[in-house]
C-alpha cells in the first residue's frame, strides 16, 4: 500500500508542479516578456535558443504552442517564426527527462528549501516575485513527485506480480503502446509519462521492447490531446497547432518503422546499441524519447514545404485573425515618438473607415458582403486594445508635454472608437432580421441609413480634417434625445408587438448614443490654432448649414 | 425601380426633380451632375423630391456634398416636397435642422429669393 501511495503522490505532486510551473511562466510572460520574445524570434539561431528554452523551463509542448497561439494571435510574432520555436520546444522538453536519469536528490530538497525560505521572508505576496516564486515551487514539487515515483517504483521491482504483468506487457508492443497513447492523452504530456516509464524500468519492472512503445505511445497521445484542443481555434493558430501534431505523429512514424524493423529482425539491436553506450535501463528509455524528438524536427525538416501548405489548406487565415491584425503600429515605431503618433492616428483612421460596415448586416443598400458585426467587433476590438497598450507604452517612454498632450487626445478616441464598435455591434443584433420589423421596419430603415450617412462622412473627414467639414459635422450630431423620446413615446400607443416595440427602444437608445459618441469623435478632430476657440456644442443650432 | 433626374429653369434657380430610388447602385452616378450646378459662384438650385421613393445613405451624402459645394460657391439649395418615408430619413439624419427645406416648389423659390 505504502509503494501505491508513494508513487500515486508522487504523480500527484508532479501534476501540480507542471501546473504551478506552467501558469506562472504563462503570468512572467507579459508585454516586455513578449517584446522580448518578439526580438528575439527575429534571428534564426536565437529561435532555436528560445524554443529549447520554452521547452525546457514550461516542459509542456502543448504550453508552449499555445503561448506561440497567443503571441501569433495577438500579431505579435509572424507565424512562420513560431514554427520552428514549436520544433525547438520539442527537443527543449527532453531537459526534463535527461534530469529525471540523474540524482537529484539533494538538488530538490535545496530547491524546496530556497523556495520555502522566500516564503518565509514573505516574497510571495511581493508583485514584482510572486510567479518566478512560484514557477520555483512548481519546479521543486515537479521534481519531488519523480523522486517519489522513483522510489515507490524501487520497492515495486520487488512485487512478483506486477514484474510479470510488465513482461507480459513486454510481448505485446501494440498494447504498451496503447497504454502509452492512453495515458499521455489523459494527463496531455509525453515526458510526465516518459519520467514515470523511467522511473518503472530502473526498478526492474518495465522491459526495454515494452518501455520504448510506451514512450512513442505517449508521443502520440499528446499528440492527440493537442488535436483535442483545437475545437475553437481557426486560422494561423489552428495551423500551429495542427503543426505541432504533425510534429510528434512524423517522429513516432520514424521511430515506429526503426523499432518494428528491429523487432522483426529478431537482433535486438536498439537496446544492445544503447547498452553499448552505458546507459541503464531508465537512461535506454530517456535515449528513446530524446530520439523521438530529434526523429520529429527532422522528420518534419524534410516535409516542411508540404506540410505547410496542407496546414495552408486544412487551416486558411481566417477573417477575424486577418482583421485583428494592426495594419499600422508596432513596437519598432516606439522610438520615434512623432511616427509612433501618427501610425495610431492611422489605425484609428483605419478602423474608423470600417465603421459603417458594422451595419451591412441589417442595410437594404448594403454593397458588399462584409463580416458579421460580432466578428468585426471581436478582431478590431483587439486592435484598438493593442493601440491602447502602445500608447501606454509610448507614454511611460516619453515625457514631453506635446508627445503626453497627443497621446491623450489618441487615447481618448481610442476609448471612443471601442463605444461606437460596441454600439453598432448592439445596434445589429437588436435589429437581427429587418423583415421582423413589419410596420416599423422604414423607421429602423432610416435609423440605420442616417447612421450609415454620418460614420462615412465621419470617416472621410477624419482623414483631413478641414474647419468647414468639422463643422458641418457638428451640426450633423447635434443632440437626437428629444426626437428619439417622440418616436418611443409614438411607439408606445401604437399597438405593435411587444418585441418589435422593445427592438424599436434598444435601436433607438443606441442610435442615439452613437450619435453622441461621433459628436465627442468631432470634438476630438477639432485641433484649431491656439487662441481660436471651439464652438460650444449646440451654438451651430441657430444658424442653417447652407445658406451662403 | 430605377432613378431618373429631371434639370429645368425655375425663376431663375436651377431646378432639380428626383424620381425613383436614391441609393448606392444610383448616387454616384448622380452627384457630379448635382455638383455641377455650383460651377458658377452664387447658384440658386432647388432639388424636388415629390417623387423620390426611397433615399440611402448614400443619397443622403450626394445631398449633403452638394450643401457643402453650395456653401463654397456662396450659393443657395433648398430642398422640397419630401415624402412621409424620405422625410423621415432627413428627420433622423439631422438634416432638416441643417438644410433648407421647403413644403413645396413655390416656398423652395421663396427661400431661394430670400437668400439671394
Amino acid at each position: 500500500m505504502d509503494i501505491f501511495a508513494s508513487v500515486f503522490a508522487g504523480l500527484g505532486l508532479f501534476f501540480i508542479g507542471i501546473r504551478l510551473l506552467s501558469n506562472n511562466v504563462k503570468q512572467l510572460i507579459g508585454r516586455r516578456m513578449r517584446v522580448l520574445i518578439t526580438r528575439v524570434v527575429s534571428g534564426n539561431g536565437s529561435v532555436a535558443l528560445l524554443g529549447l528554452l520554452a521547452g525546457a523551463i514550461i516542459q509542456s509542448l502543448n504550453a508552449v504552442t499555445f503561448v506561440m497561439v497567443a503571441l501569433v494571435s495577438a500579431g505579435a510574432i509572424d507565424k512562420r517564426r513560431a514554427f520552428p520555436v514549436i520544433s525547438w520546444a520539442n527537443l527543449g522538453t527532453s531537459v526534463l527527462i535527461l534530469m529525471a536519469t540523474l540524482n537529484m536528490h539533494w538538488l530538490i530538497l535545496l530547491l524546496i528549501g530556497v523556495t520555502g525560505t522566500t516564503y518565509y521572508l514573505n516574497l510571495d505576496q511581493s508583485a514584482r516575485y510572486r510567479h518566478a516564486i512560484g514557477a520555483l515551487l512548481g519546479l521543486g514539487l515537479l521534481f519531488l513527485g519523480i523522486d517519489f515515483i522513483k522510489s515507490g517504483s524501487a520497492i515495486l521491482k520487488h512485487t512478483l506480480w506486477l514484474k510479470d504483468a510488465m513482461q507480459v506487457a513486454g510481448h505485446y508492443p501494440l498494447l504498451s503502446f496503447a497504454v502509452g497513447t492512453a495515458i499521455a492523452a489523459l494527463v496531455q504530456s509525453s515526458p510526465t509519462v516518459t519520467v514515470v516509464a523511467m522511473a518503472m524500468a530502473a526498478a526492474g519492472l518495465l522491459p526495454f521492447g515494452s518501455g520504448a512503445m510506451i514512450v512513442l505511445g505517449a508521443g502520440l497521445g499528446s499528440g492527440l490531446a493537442t488535436l483535442s484542443m483545437t475545437g475553437k481555434l481557426t486560422g494561423s493558430a489552428r495551423q500551429l497547432v495542427l503543426f505541432q501534431v504533425a510534429l510528434k505523429a512524423s517522429g513516432v512514424a520514424v521511430m515506429l518503422a526503426l523499432l518494428t524493423a528491429d523487432w522483426l529482425s529478431g537482433q535486438g539491436l536498439a537496446e544492445h546499441l544503447l547498452q553499448q553506450l552505458g546507459l541503464g535501463p531508465s537512461g535506454q528509455l530517456a535515449a528513446i524519447y530524446i530520439l523521438l524528438q530529434i526523429a520529429s524536427d527532422l522528420a518534419l525538416r524534410a516535409l516542411r514545404v508540404p506540410v505547410l501548405q496542407l496546414l495552408e489548406r486544412l487551416a486558411p487565415p481566417s477573417v477575424e485573425e486577418t482583421l485583428g491584425r494592426p495594419h499600422y503600429i508596432n513596437d519598432e515605431a516606439l522610438v520615434e515618438p512623432e511616427t509612433a503618433l501618427l501610425l495610431v492616428e492611422r489605425e484609428q483612421q483605419r478602423l474608423l473607415a470600417s465603421l459603417p460596415t458594422y451595419l451591412d448586416a441589417v442595410r437594404e443598400d448594403a454593397a458588399s458582403t462584409s463580416p458579421a458585426a460580432q466578428i468585426l467587433l471581436a478582431a478590431e476590438g483587439s486592435v484598438l486594445r493593442e493601440c491602447a497598450v502602445f500608447l501606454t507604452e509610448l507614454a511611460d517612454r516619453n515625457h514631453s508635454r506635446e508627445v503626453l498632450e497627443q497621446t491623450i487626445v489618441l487615447r481618448d478616441r481610442n476609448q471612443l472608437l471601442g463605444n461606437l464598435q460596441e454600439a453598432l455591434a448592439e445596434l445589429d443584433k437588436t435589429i437581427g432580421d429587418p423583415a421582423r420589423m413589419g410596420e416599423v421596419r422604414s423607421l429602423i430603415d432610416s435609423l440605420v441609413e442616417s447612421l450609415h450617412m454620418m460614420l462615412e462622412t465621419l470617416a472621410e473627414v477624419a482623414a483631413a480634417p478641414a474647419a468647414a467639414d468639422l463643422e458641418m459635422l457638428r451640426m450633423l450630431t447635434h443632440d437626437r434625445s428629444e426626437l428619439m423620446d417622440a418616436i418611443r413615446r409614438r411607439m408606445q400607443g401604437g399597438g405593435i408587438a411587444a418585441e418589435v416595440q422593445q427592438a424599436v427602444f434598444s435601436a433607438t437608445g443606441l442610435f442615439e448614443r452613437s450619435v453622441w459618441l461621433l459628436r465627442r469623435y468631432v470634438l476630438l478632430l477639432d485641433v484649431r490654432p491656439a487662441g481660436e476657440t471651439v464652438a460650444a456644442p449646440g451654438s451651430e443650432r441657430a444658424s442653417r448649414y447652407s445658406a451662403a | 425601380m430605377s432613378f431618373e433626374y429631371e434639370l429645368s429653369q425655375l425663376e431663375g434657380a436651377a431646378a432639380v426633380r428626383l424620381s425613383g430610388r436614391l441609393d448606392s447602385a444610383t448616387a454616384s452616378g448622380f452627384e457630379k451632375p448635382l455638383q455641377d450646378l455650383f460651377t458658377a459662384p452664387a447658384s440658386r438650385v432647388l432639388m424636388d423630391f415629390s417623387a423620390l421613393d426611397y433615399i440611402s445613405s448614400a443619397g443622403l451624402r450626394v445631398v449633403l456634398m452638394a450643401a457643402k459645394r453650395a456653401k463654397q460657391s456662396q450659393g443657395a439649395l433648398v430642398l422640397c416636397s419630401l415624402q412621409q418615408q424620405v422625410r423621415d430619413v432627413f428627420e433622423i439624419s439631422g438634416f432638416l435642422r441643417i438644410l433648407d427645406v421647403a413644403d413645396d416648389a413655390a416656398g423652395a423659390l421663396q427661400q431661394l429669393r430670400v437668400q439671394a
